[in-house]
């Protein structure tokens, strides 16, 4: 059996339960329906389980990169990582700025690289809507997500990573419900957001 | 145009760990709600809106008590009922299930008074289910059994007040050839992200039906 690791935050997260002995409950959110449908349609395969936590930036993730990730040793992992990264900096004055997110998102890469050379990694893109918590600082908000957005996508085409482009996806579908529909406070996804999510992820599965 | 607003009412396996309060109460917990809620929302923008008031542990009795203020009170278009297993389980378990007799009673009054104050109101009853997993110590032929009583309630029931019917014990056992039992229901009772899944996919058949 092979297994897929959700690693994230918040939105990866998704209030999953955290039980040890109980790790078949995947969260409320995309992980949930993609761990449904891959169990589902190819029974006894896959294995899954999330170990996102909410809150997290790239530097949490880094901190817990034994723990969470390398001793659980999957064969698939994938990883949504970067709005905290802004959030956090236009909130708390706690965020990660755009070059240690570079530094530290490639760090994690190449060590994991050297730990699971046979690891295949998929990248979600992080992403942002016009919305209740994001509207007051809307363009350093969008601004400092397109930044990570393409640190991300230029570090899955240098490490052979399967990208997940997730920001025109929602952009495009605000074209057919508002933007509270898709991502209720502009940051985390309704259940119609985590469909889409877990749809994009699907078909960038089947390229494995 | 108008919304359609489609609940989920019933136990644990509705209920699935659903966050109560905040903005998280917009997500549907994490399991057969969830996915139906995402395939709609996605696939139909802005033209279904869902609500989850499924309780851990609720028996078609606990269910009928909170039906006001769980139910009635929200004016849904479509109802969505799976509820069953409790009332064997807690049999069982620490003999405080509720009968056959009384469970069809107490099901058919909620059809009944839901139809006289929501008489537009659709319904989708699902079959309550479960599967013997070796490695619990649950007595299995007797859920089973008892599972198959209430089955057989539901669908009678469904038929009488012309309800979509979602039979789902014949196709958990069917799927037990392809992986062992505890793939798809984790503890024979709460079903695994394989199982919602399974759940979700019948279910979504259904409301095309009746839409």
């Amino acid at each position: 059996m092979k297994k897929i690791l959700f690693m994230g935050d918040s939105i990866t997260d998704s209030s999953r339960v955290r039980d040890e002995n109980n790790r078949f409950y995947m969260g409320e959110g995309y992980p949930c329906m993609c761990a449904g449908r891959i169990m589902k349609d190819h029974p006894a395969e896959y294995y899954v389980e999330n170990v996102g936590i909410g809150g997290h930036r790239i530097v949490d993730i880094y901190a817990r990169i034994k723990k969470d990730f390398w001793n659980l040793k999957p064969d698939i992992f994938s990883m949504l990582i970067g709005i905290n990264d802004v959030w956090h900096e236009l909130g708390s004055n706690n965020g990660v700025e755009p070059e240690r997110f570079e530094k530290v998102y490639r760090m994690l890469l190449e060590d994991t690289k050297k730990v699971l050379p046979d690891l295949k990694i998929i990248l979600l893109e992080p992403f942002v809507l016009k919305a209740r918590a994001t509207e007051e600082k809307w363009d350093e908000f969008l601004e400092g997500t397109k930044t990570n957005a393409a640190i991300v996508k230029k570090l899955a085409e240098e490490f052979g990573c399967v990208f997940v482009p997730l920001q025109d996806k929602f952009d495009e579908a605000c074209k057919l419900a508002p933007e509270s529909y898709w991502l209720r406070d502009g940051v985390h996804p309704s259940s119609a957001g985590h469909q889409l999510i877990a749809d994009e992820w699907l078909k960038a599965f089947a390229t494995l | 145009m108008e919304k359609t607003r489609i609940l989920f009412l019933g136990d644990s396996i509705t209920d699935a760990g659903r966050s109560r309060e905040g903005v998280e109460r917009l997500l549907m917990g994490q399991g057969y709600p969830t996915m139906c809620a995402g395939r709609l929302g996605m696939d139909h923008p802005d033209r279904f809106e869902f609500v989850n008031t499924g309780v851990s542990g609720n028996r078609i009795t606990d269910v009928y008590a909170r039906i006001k203020r769980d139910c009635w009170n929200h004016k849904p278009d479509v109802i969505s009922l799976l509820v069953g297993i409790n009332d064997v389980g807690h049999e069982i378990n620490r003999q405080d299930g509720v009968e056959d007799d009384r469970f069809e009673t107490v099901y058919r009054m909620l059809l009944e008074d839901t139809k006289k104050v929501l008489p537009k109101t659709k319904f989708i009853l699902m079959e309550p289910f479960c599967l013997a997993v070796p490695h619990r110590p649950e007595d299995w032929a007797a859920f089973r059994k008892g599972a198959k009583a209430k089955g057989e309630i539901v669908k009678k029931l469904a038929e009488e007040f012309g309800c979509a019917f979602v039979p789902l014990q014949d196709k958990f056992d069917r799927v037990c050839n392809l992986a062992p039992a505890r793939h798809w229901i984790g503890d024979g009772v709460h079903p695994t992200p394989a199982g919602n899944q399974l759940i979700a996919d019948r279910w979504l058949k259904a409301i095309k039906e009746i839409m």
